[in-house]
């Protein structure tokens, strides 16, 4: 009797983890779809694409595969120096955005200011300001704005900041979301922490570098890998402030792309290619971005 | 080592909470002196104002001869030992205790020879490349004292070292710290609410009350001549019976009392004590191991009923209900084999240990019976 109640109790249990998992696999599936389907796609022929529309064949690697959209690309486009210009606007915003906000942050929620707290709630209302908001103003103000260059071996003052890997950065370091996000993991530590290295005789800048930092790993993560994704995925301020292609970073490159060629299979390669580091870091770093979008009640 | 004074120091915070308020003392240089009164009395801060973690609002701190009151933590040369421990979680133990001389730049090599020392005192040798997390409460708590002794401070600062631990392991560290102060014969100051730890381990004892000093002495001296009711009612657990009494004489054996509530009960209180006038309104204060249970009406006692009974196996406590009285009576008894609750007894007291207070609660005992 209780053998056979424990037998259907088993097999309940597995009714419900089958469901579960046919749960999990269809919406899984909602969002990995269109991704096969572009790397698929990216496999085969405009004619092939179309041909297979109609069937699962969509998202198989079959028929005429090859990697001649691929060689397209690097032929057709400049897709090495969008890259190179997009790692180098992303690492650089996101290494001096960990330092600059954290900073920031740090001032506001361990250090004794006059005003602190009106910095406080302007940093937090900024967060609302979207970036459409302002592109007009930081348009008019980048282009006026100074900058030391170089020309042909020789310092030159350049007169404005467009068309340029700067202008894609410095406005953006200074970001009130991770001020925010590293304000609270801040508040969090306790005081004798700090306390207790100015004891030993720790500056301000050394309780934060020596104490506090080291201690931030979960943070300074979240923020890197949101930043991460703001930066790489930045499209229309480099379409209004870059003109050229030497600073173009890969996502208007791909819309530049996309307005000259109607070949599918290669616009598809270019997305491919495009979509690869963020993949990449996704993997890497899977855990924290499930507790990064968790803890920053934002989409990852 | 350094001798310490306060001149009437006072900590005013911007919303005008005083937290204390013109605090005179002196430390001696060696001394252990224990800072204890009830929460939010001003002890922690008081501590935080000699380790320079809180501005002084007015009045001047001195180290020896050299005034403090502008130097920050590390220029005062202090040691703190934190409630939390307050140990840097991404640091072995061999970096926690060596952090504050990695920041004045002492070189490796001697760095790395005094956390040695330091490690070896507090017989940490075999758990100097383990992070905190790994550790024990009383491991932690040893690192933390590390930290701080591994500098040569000029005065050790303990704020509730031991409140985090369990009571058999606080037992323990008491003991490490006592001997610790032994061996390094340095000024110490503790924090504490515990006043078993104050007891145990202060040379002179500061009793604090809503950031003033009710009271500075020996253990003993605050214990058996307590200066006023608050320091009589926070020294000594279970803490000192208080009556309301009347003045009714004064003779050679010391000041005549009589308590109207208890159907004119009265007692002479040995001791020299301050003239009274006959019906002034007095306390009189008895510790429970001052007052005595009988089942039979002894000449001196008054009537009372058992309320409760505590049995603690060294201890025995039986709680009273008096006449003209809210509060129960705490008598303590070597035996209560054959005291139930309910039952009538009769209470005396020894006139010779019994305290008076007058009716703002200060003690009218002669400063010479205080000796």
């Amino acid at each position: 009797m209780a053998h056979s109640a424990s037998l259907s109790e088993s097999r309940k249990r597995a009714y419900r983890t089958f469901g579960l998992y046919a749960v999990l696999v269809a919406t899984a599936s909602i969002f990995a779809l269109p991704l096969l389907f572009m790397v698929m796609s990216s496999l085969k022929s405009d004619t092939a694409i179309f041909a297979d529309l109609q069937s699962l064949r969509a998202f198989l690697p079959v028929g005429d595969i090859s990697f001649e959209n691929y060689r397209a690309v690097f032929e057709n486009t400049n897709i090495e120096q969008f890259f190179v210009n997009s790692v180098i606007i992303t690492v650089v915003t996101v290494a001096l955005g960990i330092i600059v906000n954290s900073m920031a942050a740090f001032a506001l929620s361990r250090l004794d200011w006059k005003g602190k707290d009106l910095v406080l709630t302007s940093v937090i209302v900024l967060i609302s300001v979207p970036v459409e908001a302002i592109v007009v103003p930081l348009l008019m103000l980048v282009s006026r704005l100074p900058w030391l260059g170089l020309d042909a071996g020789q310092i030159v003052i350049e007169t404005s900041w467009l068309d340029s890997q700067h202008v894609q950065i410095i406005p953006f370091v200074a970001h009130a979301f991770s001020i925010y996000l590293f304000y609270q993991f801040f508040i969090d530590i306790p005081k004798d922490f700090d306390e207790a290295a100015y004891v030993d005789g720790a500056t301000p800048f050394q309780v934060y570098r020596h104490i506090i930092m080291p201690m931030s790993g979960p943070v300074i993560a979240t923020v890197a890998i949101l930043q991460f994704l703001a930066m790489w995925n930045q499209y229309l301020w480099p379409i209004i402030a870059v003109q050229g292609e030497a600073a173009r970073p890969v996502m208007p490159g791909i819309q530049q792309f996309f307005g000259r060629n109607v070949e599918w299979g290669q616009i598809m390669a270019y997305a491919t290619l495009v979509t690869l580091p963020i993949l990449a870091i996704f993997i890497a770093f899977q855990r924290h971005f499930v507790r990064s979008a968790a803890g920053s009640g934002v989409k990852g | 080592m350094s001798r310490i004074s306060l001149k009437a120091l006072t900590k005013t915070y911007d919303n005008g909470y005083q937290a204390t308020r013109g605090v005179d003392f002196e430390i001696d240089d060696g001394e252990f002196i224990v800072f204890v009164g009830p929460s939010g009395c001003g002890k922690s801060t008081l501590l935080r104002l000699i380790a320079g973690l809180e501005d002084i609002t007015s009045g001047d701190l001195y180290f020896d001869d050299e005034r403090v009151n502008d130097l920050a933590p590390a220029q005062r040369r202090v040691g703190m030992v934190f409630q939390s421990y307050a140990l840097y979680p991404h640091m072995t133990v061999a970096e926690n205790i060596g952090f504050g001389l990695k920041l004045a730049k002492v070189p490796a090599a001697e760095r790395a020879e005094r956390v040695q020392k330091a490690a070896k005192i507090l017989q940490l040798e075999s758990l100097l490349d383990t992070k905190p997390k790994a550790m024990s409460g009383g491991q932690r708590q040893r690192v933390a004292i590390g930290r701080a002794i591994v500098r040569n401070p000029r005065v050790f600062l303990f704020d509730e070292p031991l409140s985090n631990l369990d009571a058999a392991l606080r037992v323990d560290m008491r003991l490490q710290i006592a001997k610790l102060h032994r061996e390094l014969g340095a000024t110490m100051i503790y924090v504490t609410h515990d006043q078993v730890e104050a007891m145990t381990l202060a040379d002179r004892i500061v009793v604090l009350e809503a950031g003033k000093v009710r009271q500075i002495g020996k253990p003993m001296d605050l214990y058996d001549k307590p200066a006023n009711t608050f320091v009589a009612g926070f020294i000594g657990s279970p803490k000192m019976n208080f009556l309301s009494v009347k003045a009714s004489g004064t003779s050679d054996q010391g000041q005549a009392v009589t308590s109207p509530a208890l159907n004119n009960w009265s007692l002479t209180a040995a001791g020299s004590f301050a003239p009274q006038t006959d019906g002034d309104a007095l306390i009189l204060g008895v510790r429970p191991e001052h007052l005595t249970l009988s089942k039979t009406e002894a000449g001196t006692a008054f009537a009372a009923t058992v309320s409760a009974i505590e049995r603690l196996g060294n201890d025995n406590y039986a709680y009273v209900d008096i006449a003209g009285s809210d509060d129960l009576l705490t008598v303590r008894c070597a035996d209560l084999s054959s005291v139930d609750v309910g039952d009538p007894v009769w209470i005396s007291a020894d006139a010779a240990r019994c305290h008076l207070f007058d009716a703002e609660g200060e003690t009218i005992a002669l400063p010479e019976t205080q000796g």
